[in-house]
């Protein structure tokens, strides 16, 4: 299939490299900043602020998955988590 | 505790993970850029470096190749950080000298086992080094 032949809508193949890495960065922080507070909360044991920065987690994460999943053809390496849930599928 | 030099120009994930690394008990050291990362790897002597691989002024593939190729920093573990995670970069990092290879977002339990993992291996090979110097 050339370019010209592509569904327009498919952002698989219009949304380049770069943009991908840029949007990852940002999300990287959100996950990681949030991810330190979630500790620290449970730290100290306030399991309002818990629950909501798990929400934020969760949140992140799963765009994290659409991202990847929109952007499979691009990806990789899928490495997996810690729990061992993730995959590594080269494509 | 262990080490850890991280090398990253963003402020905001230098920021972010030295804290997370540091609040699990690691001494962290700083490097803004991939000529940095080379000059404190051979001054502050880490015992493992954090490399990501999109730096200024040297970049991480660079700078772990030249880590690599000299004699008093070629025994450090060097894991690559990318937020790229696209074809062909895992081969790149490992064909540079990176000993492993992590993406962006970071799972901190993840790499915390890469961590360490390296420094059980490093730890190993200094063992039998001095066994065999001895």
């Amino acid at each position: 299939m050339t370019d010209g032949e592509r569904p327009p809508e498919d952002l698989r193949y219009l949304v380049p490299a770069a943009l991908l890495h840029d949007l990852r960065t940002p999300l990287s922080q959100m996950l990681g900043y949030s991810e330190m507070l979630l500790e620290q909360a449970e730290e100290v044991k306030n399991e309002e602020l818990v629950r909501d920065l798990r929400k934020i987690r969760a949140a992140g994460w799963k765009l994290l998955a659409l991202m990847d999943a929109n952007f499979q053809p691009l990806r990789v390496v899928v490495l997996e988590d810690a729990s061992g849930t993730g995959t590594d599928t080269p494509s | 505790m262990a080490k850890i030099l991280l090398v990253e120009d963003n402020e905001m994930n230098r920021d972010m993970l030295s804290r997370r690394l540091v609040r699990k008990g690691y001494e962290v050291v700083l490097a803004c850029d991939g000529q940095a990362g080379v000059d404190m790897a051979t001054a502050d002597c880490p015992d493992i470096i954090l490399m990501d691989m999109s730096l200024p002024v040297l970049d991480g593939w660079e700078a772990t190749r030249r880590l690599k190729a000299n004699e008093s920093t070629r025994h450090v573990p060097v894991i690559a950080l990318t937020a790229h995670a696209m074809s062909g970069d895992r081969d790149k990092a490992i064909e540079a000298g990176c000993n492993d290879y992590d993406t962006k977002p970071i799972d901190l339990a993840r790499l915390l086992g890469k961590i360490e993992t390296l420094l059980a291996e490093a730890a190993v090979r200094k063992d039998s080094a001095g066994a065999s110097a001895s």
